[in-house]
């Protein structure tokens, strides 16, 4: 039965891949979506009727797994969440700490106000872009550049 | 003045530099932010501006909190 089962599965490919590409927005989740339904359809074997359409019934679980993929990632994973990789980023021990600190520092006092308002907003507080434009009154776009200019002068200062 | 001409220039914002700004700051998707994480991770130019950001980011913070602790 497995063999079979296996043997029609990979018949079916090209019509399961076609309907991955359909549901997913990238070759390599289609990829991934039709890998994990293979598995799932060989798992589930024992439910397969014989005699029915095996397109129709792979095609459901694969059109389930893509539903419930989405349910979570729009649960759990709307945005790249960058705060635990910076977290990561090792800070050097105290003594130089303090030195790069005074930098920083310094460099903050010699930036104009309306640079240090966006990256204490942006950087340290961790408010979105859309937020800040409409603290501020200006354009999401407004926001960006001057952001990026800001990073950049703060850069140039501190080196 | 400057800002404006930012402003129109979206050919700027689409420049992986303001991509790599855009991820840190939590504003791209999950799976746009694995493209571009895997980009980065292929081009040791974009790899080295995403680690400077990421730097600098983790030292804004901690200035921060220093600046929390001992106000002046």
């Amino acid at each position: 039965m497995t063999i079979f089962l296996h043997q029609e599965l990979i018949e079916e490919l090209p019509k399961l891949k076609r309907f991955a590409h359909k549901l997913s927005s990238s070759n390599a989740d289609a990829e991934d979506l039709t890998q994990t339904t293979i598995a799932k359809a060989l798992e589930k074997k024992e439910l397969f009727q014989e005699g029915t359409d095996l397109f129709k019934w792979s095609s459901k679980i694969m059109y389930n797994t893509f539903v419930s993929d989405y349910r979570r990632k729009t649960k759990f994973e709307t945005k790249y969440d960058p705060e635990p990789y910076i977290e990561k980023q090792s800070i050097e021990p105290s003594q130089e700490d303090s030195v790069e600190l005074k930098n920083v520092d310094d460099a903050m006092n010699k930036l104009s106000w309306e640079f240090r308002e966006i990256l204490i907003l942006i950087c340290i507080k961790g408010f979105k872009y859309k937020h800040v434009a409409e603290k501020l009154d200006i354009p999401v776009g407004t926001v960006r550049s001057r952001l990026s200019r800001a990073r950049e002068k703060l850069y140039n200062l501190m080196n | 003045m400057d800002e404006d001409k930012s402003e129109n220039s979206k050919k700027n914002d689409m420049s992986p530099y303001r991509e790599i700004e855009a991820l840190m700051d939590g504003e791209l998707d999950a799976t746009y932010a694995k493209v571009l994480l895997n980009k980065i991770s292929e081009d040791p130019v974009l790899e080295r501006h995403y680690n400077k950001l990421k730097k600098q980011k983790a030292l804004l913070k901690k200035w921060w909190e220093e600046r929390q602790k001992h106000p002046e």
